[in-house]
C-alpha cells in the first residue's frame, strides 16, 4: 500500500490530545501491587520446588509401548467384527433353541486363582522393624498437620497389620510351623511393605 | 541437536532422538505429573502414556506453540485424566472482599511441597496450574471444565489452607 502525504497524518497523530487517567486508577494499581508483593515469598518458593527424575523403567516401558503397533480400527476390522458378532448371535440362537428342546443338563465351570507363595516364616529383622516404626511415627506426626486424604486410613492399616503380624508370629513360635499361617504372615508382610511404601512417598 | 533436528529424528522413529527428547523434558514433566496426581506410581503411568502419545502424534505438532508447551499440555491432560474421579471442585463460593494471605518474607520450598501434597485434590490442581505452571483462570476453567469463578474460589481456599499448614510447620 502506498501513502501520500503521510507526514500530514503523522503531524495529526502528534497533535492528538492527551488524556489524564482518573486518580483512582493508581490506587487500584497500588492495591494490586501490594497484593502481588505479599505473594512474593510464595512465588519464590514455587520456583524452587524440588524436581523429580522418573525411574529408568518408565523409558523401558515407553520403548516397549512404541514397539507395539498402534491400535487403529480400520474399516476392514469393522467388517470382521461385524461378521464375528453375526456368527456369535447365530450360534447362540441355535444353542438356545436346541438346548431348550432337549433340556440338556447345565454344566458350570468355576475356578479361582491363588497366589503361589512359598510357605516360609518371614524373619523379623530388627533394623527393618525399627525403620518401619520410624516411618510410621514420622507419617503419623505429619498426618496430624497435613491430614492427607487417605492418611488416617494408612495409619490404621499399618497398626492393624503390625498387630496381625505380631499375633501370627506369636502363634507360630508357640505351636511350631504351619504352612497356612506362614502364608498368611507372608501376605501380611507384603501388605505392610505396600503401606510403608505409600507413607514414604508422602514423606 | 536443535529442536527441529530432534523433531525430525523422532518422526523417523530414531530411538536416539526419541530418547534425547525424553531426556530433555522428562524431569519437568514427571515433576508436574507427580504434583498433579500426588502419587509416584500414577506419575510413572502418566509419563509413559503421555510420551507414547507425543511420539505417535508428533507429526500433528503444528508449531503453534513451543514443543515444550505442546508436550506439557499432553502430559497435563493425561495426568488430569488419571485423577479425574478424585477431583471434587466445590461449587463457586464467595471470597471475602478484604481477602489477603500474607506469605511473609520466605517460604521453605520443601515445606511448600509437602503442604501442596496435603491439599484436597481439587484445591491442589487449581493451585498448581495457576501458581506453579502459570496458567490463567480462563485456561484452568477450560482445562477442568469449571467456571472461572470456581477456579478463583478454589485458588483462594487453597492458599488459605496452605498458609494455615505452613504456619503450623514453623
Amino acid at each position: 500500500m502506498q501513502e501520500k502525504n503521510r507526514s500530514t497524518l503523522l503531524r495529526s497523530i502528534g497533535g492528538l490530545p492527551a488524556h489524564r487517567p482518573p486518580g483512582s486508577l493508581w490506587e487500584s494499581i497500588a492495591a494490586e501491587m501490594d497484593f502481588y508483593d505479599r505473594e512474593t515469598a510464595l512465588r519464590r518458593a514455587a520456583r524452587r520446588l524440588p524436581e523429580y527424575a522418573p525411574p529408568p523403567q518408565v523409558w523401558a516401558r515407553i520403548q516397549s509401548g512404541l514397539s507395539q503397533p498402534a491400535h487403529r480400527f480400520t474399516r476392514l476390522q469393522g467388517y470382521r467384527w461385524a461378521a464375528a458378532a453375526a456368527l456369535l448371535i447365530a450360534v447362540s440362537a441355535g444353542i438356545w433353541r436346541f438346548a431348550g428342546a432337549g433340556q440338556a443338563p447345565q454344566v458350570q465351570y468355576t475356578y479361582a486363582i491363588e497366589p503361589a507363595l512359598t510357605p516360609f516364616v518371614p524373619v523379623a529383622i530388627p533394623e527393618d522393624e525399627a525403620a518401619i516404626e520410624a516411618v510410621g511415627d514420622a507419617f503419623s506426626k505429619q498426618q496430624a498437620i497435613f491430614q492427607y486424604p487417605d492418611g488416617a486410613h494408612l495409619v490404621g492399616e499399618l497398626k492393624q497389620l503390625n498387630e496381625a503380624g505380631a499375633e501370627l508370629r506369636s502363634v507360630l513360635e508357640t505351636y511350631g510351623f504351619d504352612e497356612q499361617l506362614a502364608l498368611e504372615l507372608t501376605k501380611v508382610e507384603i501388605q505392610r511393605n505396600q503401606v510403608i511404601q505409600k507413607m514414604t512417598w508422602r514423606l | 541437536m536443535t529442536e527441529t533436528e530432534l523433531i525430525q529424528g523422532c518422526l523417523r522413529e530414531d530411538r536416539l532422538a526419541q530418547r534425547a527428547l525424553y531426556d530433555k523434558y522428562s524431569q519437568a514433566m514427571y515433576s508436574m505429573a507427580y504434583r498433579i496426581t500426588g502419587d509416584f506410581e500414577l506419575a510413572n503411568d502418566t509419563l509413559q502414556e503421555a510420551f507414547i502419545k507425543v511420539f505417535r502424534h508428533l507429526g500433528d505438532f503444528r508449531k503453534e506453540s513451543t514443543l515444550g508447551a505442546w508436550i506439557k499440555t499432553i502430559v497435563l491432560r493425561t495426568a488430569l485424566g488419571k485423577v479425574k474421579k478424585q477431583q471434587n471442585f466445590a461449587p463457586e463460593e464467595s471470597i471475602p472482599a478484604d481477602y489477603a494471605v500474607d506469605w511473609g518474607d520466605f517460604i521453605e520450598a520443601d515445606y511448600l511441597e509437602q503442604a501442596i501434597q496435603a491439599l484436597p485434590p481439587g484445591y491442589r490442581t487449581v493451585f498448581l496450574l495457576i501458581e506453579v505452571e502459570g496458567y490463567s483462570h480462563q485456561e484452568v476453567a477450560d482445562l477442568l471444565g469449571i467456571s472461572v469463578g470456581t477456579s478463583k474460589s478454589q485458588l483462594f481456599y487453597a492458599k488459605r489452607r496452605l498458609r494455615e499448614m505452613l504456619q503450623k510447620m514453623l
